[in-house]
Formats: structure tokens, sequence, C-alpha cells
């Protein structure tokens, strides 16, 4: 391979983030040019944004990418990226000074940096934002209004802050990428969308600013404490000891374990290691976590913090609404994942019980409240906080195979809602509704449209061979065997595969509704609109019709001037753009070890400060009498958080009262 | 090679894939003989396994596929390598599934040429998935495969996309058996918890060699035959019976939540109410179904024959649902007016026989719980597939679905009716394997007795209640006899009232292909039966049970045809009499309503109310009542809100930079 594509390679991710930002300019630029000209340079944008997402992962899987070590010298300058064969660490790195505050030969002040890279966890998430976009921008038809180049523009920037965040290794640059996505996002709800769309923005805001406030806050104490913890460690050297934001610093153990970088060590050593900055960390951490806990449930929109969800969700655009339950609530989660999980094992194991509780009756309870609506994107919505709460379960199982198994989730959750979405905007300009009431037999009149709408919602009902009914099974197995001490685990994972069973009641009522049954659709004389605050249009006012449809009051409107043409089945040109997503949703389903391969290492990465379940080899011949370490047997803190590896047999496995025997990490 | 026992669900996908492809350009034609060799080669193929199986001493053969297909986690964590397995037992069930997907194939595909198509589709989607069901060696996949088959059911049943009721049935099926599947599921997740391994061989107790060996029985004398195989099943694996001295009831819990899988599968008492609505669409679904869908539940309890020894309560839940099932939906079967519907319900009494040879866990009682299963899927896809005939000439003479042209002349018509014949002969050579349970129930009764009388339980297995449980396997074997006969005589004869078989000549359409093949597929299905009655005789097939099985079926038989030749004939007294077991089994004894009033209506009200909660509870305690209380501070003045709001947006913007201010001081 040439050089140069080497070299574009190693800075993909940059080009990733940079790539959005030019396209917006352009798309201003080219403001005069018409809409459809807008809509086109967005559109060749996207596409080779998601050229560039198919080579990063051929690169990062390759092997091409060694992991790097962000990290700065002993006078805490930036050093060039050191490759490591740290399986799990971050790759693809740009590490370039942003803003800090120098003396002209080292570092005195904060150091920010403009830090990206990827590992495991966030290179399918960071790869799926662009193909989620593309099903945005072909939603986003007609529904751009008046000012097609800033709708376009906000898209793009709210790409380009999605894929800075998923791939930032600073935490300031994490925050001000998460706050532009925000920001965009807000502005794309509150000019485009329904009726109410000015409310919903706001309440919107209100929500995410509350929790980026949080998790602003969290972050903040916990580079001080930080900061702190390092300046007591090195008190005997000469230099003061400046605030880092970098995340490897902040969250990562592993850099100081290594005698070689002679680097400073993380909090998480530093809190085992001495009494009293364990002290500090102990006293800060519970105050710390619980903000970013928060903080980030909000933006993920888990129960119940998820009515801001469906309330915005209604009222945005086709494309607002893919952006927003594909990437937007991702965010949220991939931040539980990168910053939660990694950094306060002690407390996540003590949370753990209550949050995997919280999930799945979370899950439960989208699931249930999925089968009550009657408008197309509530249903979507619901659902969509349904595999919130069972990507919330899986992540706090604390087990790889949940874990794993939350990642592979929020992905196709992520492929197969933008799919959905994207579908029922099109439904919806082509009939002006979205409410099942009006629909019936689409399947026979409009197969295209109506195989595409089909295979979407088997694809968020976790139909078996595709990505989303592994993502749940190995989330719930992970619940199963998950960490939370005490109790059986039974009745959680029950009521989660309950939640499957909901979500997929709910999906199947809609496919026999408006797929199947009589052909009708709505006359060409009314539109028909949900009175519950769920008009697709600008407008509402209109004569009182139909019969309500699960306590919806459904209402008639005039159809406007400019009409539409009768609606007609999709097209190729329509369906195209999402073929890569359904393929990919196919191909995680059926062949998923590529996908797991390259997460495994991040995953254990983030585990490894947890004990470990440590299960035994299959069929053992030998049954040995189990060992229990500690006075409790699940110490987290202290010297018998790591106990030494027991028996492999299978009988070491149970203790007397049935319980698994633990193992520390190595 | 060793890999190529992949083609087995390999080409029903294939055939399915080039349907897929074919599209539109595809006539019925086309579509009929494309499904029906795909059948076929999947036939010869098991046939080709099942000879090289026996030709060698081999008991078993396994290949893997993709190793691994999911590792996460290394040691400890979940590792599942996609193998199959081909023993006996597999090739016993692939044939029943392969025959009766022919028998579909070449009798059930009609209709519109998009619904062929989508038929033919669905079948042999289910036939891959099924297939692949039961060769699956780990459970990870088999859920898999189990749920997809499922699925692939539910695509079947709704062919006709203008009907809701089809749509209906293929929601109540996919639904209700997803339901189950979750129990399923948590035995599944069960075991990998306990054990840490999802892989069948290690699971069910086995020692194997490597991969794609042809591994050797042990004893030169040992056969591949399913008796045989019965041998090694029939120890509790060493890990659960520890587990479950450990942590008593562990068994049990494993045992109950696969049969829990089983039971949605098979349509066992009470999870039948989706087969009320199925039953609403296409004899040809039906026969599918029956044939192909449920036969992978009476494989489930088979395989896992091993996990059910360490567990007696989940036998005689088994049993016990079994023999309720025979009873209740024997009634059913009775009760119904129409033919397809008091077929399937006859299938499901039957296979319920199955799940009692299987839950009482003899060799005898195993081997004829497996040959029940496999004939009676073939037998009754057959039947069915002759009542698809019958229900297209009825339809064309209705006139009630232009839709579906008559393919039925009076030379078919005789086909279709001597074919239901065979089918019930064929349903009667089965039933061997009733006897041979009976005779083990006997037995099981007559060892409670000895064991109460001095403690020694002698050879089979002390069951309690098998006194009772050989009652109801009885009146279910009567009952399903009566119902198949009244069917016969009420879909292909007529009563004497004159309510029989229209036939509306239609001389322009010859007669098909598969009409013409049908002689063919009855001695193919034929030849499963006799194998498993030959089997049957290298056991004591305890000659009570073999004795009084063979007249119950006979009077049942002889009371259906009487009861239906006779119409309203009957004596008043009689009448009188069944007049509320009739009206029970005609309302499926309300399974479906307390279902509805105890699962279904209580989700909808708690739905519902949770949009109250959501919107009023949820959204009011976290925005509404801040919101109200800030328009309370603020009443009348807008503009103090609206700086409210861009103070508040300025207080982060502030606060933001006094913490990075102080940070910046602090360093």
């Amino acid at each position: 391979m040439p050089d140069f594509f080497i070299k574009l390679l190693d800075n993909v991710v940059f080009l990733m983030v940079l790539l959005p930002l030019v396209g917006a300019a352009l798309v201003v630029a080219s403001a005069r040019m018409g809409e459809e000209a807008i809509r086109r340079t967005a559109l060749v944008n996207v596409l080779f944004s998601c050229a560039l997402a198919i080579g990063m992962v051929a690169h990062f899987s390759s092997g091409a990418a060694d992991s790097v070590e962000v990290l700065v010298d002993e006078d805490d300058h930036l050093v060039a990226p050191r490759e490591t064969r740290d399986a799990g660490g971050p790759r693809l790195a740009t590490p370039m000074r942003w803003l800090a505050a120098s003396d002209g030969k080292r570092v005195v002040g904060p150091d920010v940096r403009l830090s990206f890279g990827v590992d495991g966890l966030s290179l399918w998430l960071i790869a799926m934002v662009p193909f989620v976009m593309l099903a945005a921008l072909c939603a986003a038809q007609d529904t751009a209004g008046e000012r097609p180049a800033v709708f376009h523009a906000l898209l793009l920037g709210a790409q380009a802050g999605a894929i800075a965040a998923f791939a930032a290794r600073d935490v300031v640059l994490f925050v001000v990428a998460l706050e532009t996505t925000l920001l965009c996002t807000f502005l794309l709800l509150g000019n485009w969308g329904g009726y109410d769309r000015r409310t919903v923005a706001r309440k919107f805001l209100a929500y995410n600013l509350a929790g980026g406030l949080l998790v602003i806050v969290g972050l903040i104490g916990l580079v001080i404490v930080e900061q702190r913890m390092r300046g007591g460690a090195v008190a005997s050297t000469a230099f003061a000891t400046p605030a880092t934001f970098a995340y490897e610093r902040l969250v990562d153990p592993l850099p100081s374990a290594s005698p070689e970088t002679n680097t400073l060590p993380g909090p998480l050593e530093l809190a085992g290691s001495s009494t009293a900055r364990g002290e500090q960390w102990a006293a800060a951490a519970p105050w710390i976590f619980a903000a970013l806990l928060i903080g980030f449930a909000i933006r993920a929109g888990t129960f119940p913090f998820h009515t801001w969800l469906t309330s915005a969700n209604l009222e945005a655009t086709a494309s607002t609404s893919v952006f927003l339950t594909a990437v937007q609530i991702n965010l949220g989660l991939y931040g539980l994942l990168r910053f939660v999980v990694p950094l306060f094992p002690d407390m996540c194991l003590i949370a753990a019980d209550g949050l995997v509780g919280l999930g799945v009756f979370g899950a439960a309870y989208g699931g249930l409240l999925a089968i009550a609506q009657g408008d197309l994107k509530k249903l979507a919505t619901y659902v969509c906080v349904a595999h919130i709460g069972i990507c919330l379960a899986g992540i706090f199982s604390l087990t790889q195979t949940g874990l794993s198994g939350a990642v592979l989730l929020l992905v196709t959750h992520g492929l197969g809602i933008a799919l959905f979405l994207s579908l029922i905007g099109l439904l919806e300009r082509r009939y002006r509704t979205r409410d099942m009431e009006p629909f019936g037999g689409l399947a026979a009149r409009r197969p295209r449209l109506a195989g595409a709408l089909a295979f979407a919602a088997l694809t968020l009902a976790g139909a078996p061979g595709l990505g989303t009914f592994l993502g749940e099974t190995l989330a719930v197995m992970g619940v199963y065997r998950g960490f939370a001490p005490g109790g059986t685990h039974l009745p959680r994972t029950a009521l989660a595969l309950v939640a499957t069973l909901l979500v997929a009641w709910a999906l199947f009522g809609m496919i026999g509704r408006i797929l199947r049954g009589r052909f009708r659709e709505p006359g060409s004389g009314m539109i028909y609109a949900s009175q519950s605050g769920t008009s697709p249009l600008p407008f509402r006012d209109g004569m009182r019709g139909a019969s309500p449809d699960d306590g919806d009051s459904v209402v008639a409107i005039p159809l406007p001037p400019r009409a539409p043409a009768a609606p007609r089945d999709a097209s190729w040109s329509d369906l195209c753009p999402l073929l890569p997503m359904a393929a990919a949703v196919i191909w995680l389903g059926t062949m998923p070890q590529f996908f797991l391969d390259e997460t495994g290492p991040a995953v254990d990465r983030a585990l490894a400060g947890y004990p470990r379940l440590r299960l035994p080899p299959a069929a053992a011949p030998a049954i040995e009498p189990p060992e229990r370490g500690g006075s409790d047997g699940f110490s987290i803190r202290g010297e018998s958080r790591f106990a030494a590896p027991r028996s492999t047999e299978f009988g070491s496995k149970l203790g007397d009262d049935g319980e698994f025997a633990l193992e520390g990490p190595p | 090679m060793n890999a190529s026992v992949a083609l087995i669900p390999g080409i029903p996908v294939a055939g399915w894939l080039l349907l897929a492809a074919g599209g539109k350009r595809l006539d019925g034609g086309t579509v009929r003989i494309v499904t029906a060799a795909a059948c076929a080669a999947m036939f010869a193929l098991v046939c080709g396994w099942s000879t090289n199986l026996g030709g060698s001493q081999a008991t078993e053969f396994r290949a893997t596929l993709i190793d691994p297909w999911i590792s996460i986690g290394g040691d400890g964590g979940l590792s599942v390598a996609l193998k199959l397995r081909f023993d006996a037992l597999a090739g016993a069930m692939l044939a029943a599934i392969a025959l009766a997907g022919l028998a579909v194939a070449l009798r059930g595909i009609e209709g519109t040429p998009g619904e062929r198509r989508r038929f033919a589709g669905g079948l042999l989607l289910c036939l891959a998935a099924a297939s692949g069901t039961i060769l699956a060696d780990d459970f990870l996949s088999f859920l898999v495969l189990w749920s997809l088959s499922s699925l692939a059911a539910g695509r079947m049943l709704e062919v006709r996309r203008e009907r809701p009721a089809d749509a209906a049935a293929a929601r109540s099926l996919v639904l209700a058996q997803r339901l189950t599947d979750v129990v399923l599921a948590i035995g599944v997740f069960s075991i990998w918890s306990w054990l840490g391994t999802l892989d069948m061989a290690t699971v069910l107790g086995g020692n194997f060699g490597g991969e794609g060996d042809f591994l050797a029985g042990g004893e030169a004398e040992i056969e591949p035959t399913i008796a045989s195989g019965f041998a090694a099943m029939s120890q509790a694996p060493r890990w659960l019976v520890e587990l479950d001295e450990r942590q008593p009831g562990s068994a049990t819990l494993l045992a109950a939540c696969l049969l829990a899988g089983a039971v949605g599968r098979c349509a066992q008492f009470p999870i039948f109410a989706w087969l009320r609505d199925a039953a609403k669409t296409r004899p040809a679904a039906i026969a599918a179904i029956v044939g192909v869908v449920m036969l992978p539940g009476v494989y489930l309890l088979a395989r896992c024959t091993p996990l059910f020894a360490a567990a007696p309560e989940g036998r005689l839940l088994a049993m016990a649902l079994g023999g309720m099932t025979m009873v209740l939906a024997g009634v059913i079967a009775c009760s119904q007016s129409d033919a397809k519907s008091a077929v399937a319900f006859a299938a499901v009494s039957q296979f319920g026989c199955a799940f009692l040879g299987l839950g009482l866990g003899t060799e005898a009682a195993f081997v004829a719980a497996v040959m029940l299963g496999t004939t009676h899927a073939a037998a009754y896809a057959v039947m069915l597939s002759a009542v698809e005939d019958r229900s297209a000439a009825d339809r064309s003479a209705e006139d009630a679905d232009a839709d579906l042209p008559a393919h039925l002349d009076r030379r078919v018509a005789a086909i279709a009716k001597w074919s239901f014949a065979s089918g019930a002969v064929l349903v009667a050579s089965g039933l061997w394997g009733a006897h041979a349970i009976f005779g083990e129930l006997w037995n099981a009764s007559a060892a409670v007795d000895a064991s109460a009388a001095d403690g020694d339980s002698g050879p089979s297995p002390a069951v309690p209640l098998a006194g009772l449980l050989l009652s109801f396997g009885m009146a279910g074997l009567f009952l399903a006899s009566l119902a198949l006969s009244r069917a016969f005589v009420l879909g292909f004869l007529g009563n004497r009232n004159g309510a029989g078989l229209r036939v509306v000549p239609v001389e322009s359409e010859p007669i098909s292909l598969g009409s013409r093949l049908q002689p063919l597929i009855l001695a193919a299905a034929a030849a499963a039966p006799l194998w498993g009655a030959w089997k049957l005789l290298s056991v004591d097939a305890r000659p009570f049970g073999g004795g009084v099985g063979l007249p119950i079926a006979l009077a049942g038989m002889v009371c259906g045809w009487w009861g239906a030749r006779a119409g309203d004939r009957l004596p008043t007294a009689l009448r009188r009499m069944l007049a509320p077991v009739s009206r029970l089994g005609r309302h499926r004894f309300y399974l479906e309503d307390v279902f509805f009033l105890g699962i279904v209506l209580p989700l909808r009200a708690v739905a519902q109310i949770g949009r109250f909660v959501d919107w009023f509870l949820i959204d009011g305690l976290l925005v509404g009542l801040p919101a109200r209380l800030a328009a309370l501070a603020a009443r009348g003045t807008a503009p103090l809100r609206e700086m409210g709001a861009r103070f508040y947006l300025l207080s982060m913007v502030l606060a933001t930079a006094v913490l990075l201010g102080v940070l910046m001081w602090r360093s």
C-alpha cells in the first residue's frame, strides 16, 4: 500500500472528525445553489466518511496500527506516541497539544490535548456514525424547510461532534465534543420539526444540560482529585504537577504499571497503594461516581430519565430522530463504558445490583409502553428505551460477556433504529402521517417499503440471525452471571428476557397492523395526526375525525395546497443507502467473532480493576472443596481484592453456599 | 468432506436463496419443483449419512464448521464453536422432517404465484432452521436456530398477506413460542453459568474425540441405532448430579426450562392456544408446522434425556403434561368442525404420547417415543396435505377465494382421499410406539405397587400416578383415533345428512406431479415406522400395553366412523351427554381466555397505565413540577422566565470557567 494511504489511515480518526466540519462549511457556502446541491454536497461528504470508516476498521483490525501510549516524559512534555503491544489500548492516536500553560520549557498549567484514538469500545461506534448519518440524510428529504443549508450543516456538525466524542482521549475534548453534539441537536430540534418543537427543545436542553453539568463537574472533580493525589505522590520531586486531562492518565492504571515508561501512577493504583491517598480517593470517589453516573444516565435517556427522549423524538424531524436515537443516546452509554466502569470498580460493584435492576426494569417498562403505542415514532422511542435498559444491565453486569453484548447491542441497535426511523420518515413524507391507524396491508401494494420496514422491525425485535439478537443474548447472559453480590440473578434475567419478548410483541403487532391485512392507506383528501403532541407537521389545527387509537385522538386535517403526489412504494434509491446497515446487522448476527475480537481486549482493559468470576473448564474430572478468599469472599479494596487464583476444577466454582469463588486480575 | 454434513441444512438455504433471487420471474411450477427438489435432496443426503453411519463402526459423526464462532473472555468466558453432530437420533428426526417437507412441497404449494413463492421460501427456511437445530452441537447455536425456525414458521403462516387472520396467527405462534423460548433461554444460560460451556457433548456428559472424526462407539457390537444411543444417554451427567446435591432443585429447574421450550414448540398443554389461530390458515402451513417445526420439540427432550435423568420431578412433569395434552387435545380434536383443526389437534395429542414416553425414561419408551414422533410428523404432514386438496376444492366450490384456483378433479379427489387414509394407516403403524409406552407405564404402575408391597421397584422406574397416566394415555389414543376417523368421514366421504365433499370438475387441470408422487412418499414414510417397529422387537415391548393399545385405537376409529356417519341421528341421550364435553372442546377448555385474561389483558392495562405514569408522574416530577414552580414564581412575567433561562445558561458557562480558573490557579 502506498505510504500516502498508510499515513492517511494512521490519521483517519482526525480526518473523520475534520471531514464533516469541512462538509458543513461547504454546505453553508453552497447555500444559494439550491436544496438539491446542498443535499448532494452533504451526501458526498457522508459517503467519504463512510469510506473512511471502512478504512479505519480495516486498518485497525489488520494490526497495522499498534496501540500507542499518549503520554508525557518526566518533565511532563508531550512525547511522540509510543507504540506498544498493549492489547485493548488506543490505536490510530493523533495527539496534539491544544491548550497548555507552559513556561517555555515545560507545562506548568492545565494541559489540554487534541487527542484522538480508537480502541475496541469506540471503533464500532465511530464506524457506525457515518452510516447512521447516511440514513439521516436520506430521511432529511423535504424536511429541511426554508434553511436547508443550516439544517445539513448542523447535521454534519453533530456528526463531527459525535465522532470526536467517541474518539476523544482527552477529557476536555470529550466534553467539548459532547456539548457540540448537544448544541447541534438542540438547534436541529428547535428549528425543524413538529408544532411543539420549541417546547420539547427546551425540555431536551434542560435535561441534557443538567446531565452535561453533572458530567463536567464529575470530570473536573476527577481531574482535581487525580492531580492532588499525584501531587502527593511526587511531592519529593522538584516540579509541581500540572493538571492533566489525558484519559489514559486519569483512568488507565496500565501505563504506570510499566517501569519502562516511568510515568506517574493513576488514581486506581494510588488508591490501593497508600492509605492517605486512598482515603482521599475514597472520600471523593462516591461523589464523582454519582455525578458521572447520573449525568451519563440522563444523556443516555435511561429510565427514569427517558422522558426527554420520548418528547424530543416525537417532534423532531426524521433525520434528527435518527441521530438522536442512534447516536446521541449511545454517547451517554459510551460515557458509562468509558469513564464509570473502568474508573470506579468499587462503586460499580456496590451499585451494580441496583443498576442492573434499574436497567432490566427500564427495559421491561419500555417494552410494555411500546405495546400501547399507536404512533410509529412513539413505538420506536419506547423500543429504544427498552434497548437502553438492556444495555445498561449488560454494562453493569460487569462481566466480559455482558459488556461485549452491550457494545454489540449499542451498535446493532443504532443501525436498526436508524433503519427503522428513516423508513418511518419515508412513510411520513409519503403519507403525511405516522399513525398506524390509517395503514394496513402495505405488504401487498408497497412491497419494497413494507419489506424494508419489516426487516428493520425484525432487527429491533431481536430476530435470530441478526446482530440485535446476539447483543441481547450476550448482555442478558452477562446479567445472569453478573457480579452483583447476593441474591440470585434469575429474576433479573427473566425480566430482561421478558422485556425482549415485550419489544417483539410490540413490533410484531406493528407489522400485523400496518403491513398485513387488507390494504388501506391514508386517503388523498385528508391527513391524519395524533392529538397527543405527535403531529408530524407544523400545523395541527383541524377538524376532529376518526376514532382514537390506543387512547390517542386522531385528527383529520385537510391537505395543504402543496399536497404531495399520490403515495408510492419506496424506490431503490430510497433503500440503497440503507443496505449497508442491513448487511452490517446480518453480518454481526451471523459472524460476530470479528467484532468480538476487536472489542474483547478493550473490554478486558475496562474490567481490569475488577475481580473476575472464574468458572471452571468444562467437564473437569476432579472435584475439590472450594476455597474462599478474604473475610467475605467479595472484598474489593485492600489486600483481599486480588486473591490468588483458586483451583480451576469444576467443584471450586461453588462455595459451600453455592456461590462462585472469585479470582483477581493477574 | 466431513463438513459436508452442513449440506443438510445448506440445501434448503440454497433453495430459499434461489427462490429469493428468482423473484417474480418464477412461476408456480418452478417454485414447486425447486422446493421439492431441495427437500428430496435433503432426504437423500440424510439417508446417505445414515447409511454411512451404519456402515462404519461409529455411533455418531461430528464436524466443526467455525471455531470459534463466539469467543469472549477466554477462560471462564463464553466460547462457542459452530459444530454439527449427526447420529441415529438426528438421522431419524431429519428424515422425518425432510419427508414432511417433501409432502408439503408436492401437495401444499398452492395459491397465487406470490403466495407460492413466499410459502415455499418459508417452508425451506423452516426446514433449514429445524435441521440446523437438530444438528447443532452446542446450546447457543441451538437456541438461535430454534428461534429462527419459529420465526420462519410465522412467515409461512402469513403468506396470504391480505388476510388479517393469517397475520394474527403468525403473531400468535411467534409470540407464544418466544414466551416459552424465554424459559428455554434461562435453562441454556443456567447450563453456561453452572458449567462454563454450552458444548452439548460436554453438557450431556459424553466423552468425545477430535474434530471430524468418526467416533468409535466402543464395543464392536454396538450399532448406530437409537436404542444403542440410549445406553449412552440414560446416565445423568456427573456435574449435574453433584450440582443438584449442592444446590437441590438445580436439575429440576433445568429440566423444567428445557421442558417449557419443548412444550411451546409442540403445542402441549397449556401452550396450545396458538394452534387454534394457526389452524385458521391453510392446511399446508399446519402440515409444515406439525411435520417440521414441532418435531424439534420432541428432539430436544430426547437429546436432553441425560439431563432429565437427573431430575425425576422434571420427568414426571413431562409425563403429566404429555398425558393431559393427550386427553385435552383429543377432546378438542373430536369437537372440531373442520378437518385441518381436527388433524392438527390429533397430532398434538400424539406428540403428548411422545412426551409421556420420553418422560418415562426407559429404553423401550425412549425408542418408542422417538419413533412415534418421527412417524407421526411425516404421517400427519401427508394427511394435512390431503386436506389441502380437499380445502382447495371446497374453496372453489364456494367461490370464497378467487385467488385460489381449483386443482381438484375427481381423480385428484380420490388420491387425496386415499392419501388421508394412508396417512391414518401410517399413524396406526406408528402407534406401535404408543403400545410400547403403555406397556412401560403398566410396568411402572406395577413397580409402584410392588415397591409399596415389598420395597423392590423392579426393572422399570416407579412412577407415581403411573396408573392415572396410563389411563390418560389410553383415553388420548382413543380420542385421537376417533378424531382422525371422524375427520376422514366428514372431510372425504360425507355423512348421511348429505354434508360431504363437493368437487368441481376442472377437466383442463392436469393431475399434479405431487399427486402422482404421493404413493412414493407414502412408501418412503412407511419405512420409518416399519424400521421403528423392527427396532422395538429387539426390546421388551410389554405385551399388556401392546395388546390393549391396538383395540383402543380400533375402537376409537370405529366410534369416530359411526358417529360421523350418523350425524344428527345419534341417540339423543348420547348427544346430551357429550354436549358439555364437546362445548368445552370447541372452546379449547377456555385456555385462550385464561391466557388472555391472565397475561395479555393485564399487560395491556399496565401498558396503558404506564403511559400516564410516563407523562404525568415521571415527566411531571422531573420537569412539570419544577416548571410549575418556576411559573408560579414568575407568574405573568415571561421576560423573567426568559431571563431565568438565559441566566441558567450563563451560569453554566460561568461555572465551567470558574472551575477551570480554580484549576489553573491551583496548578
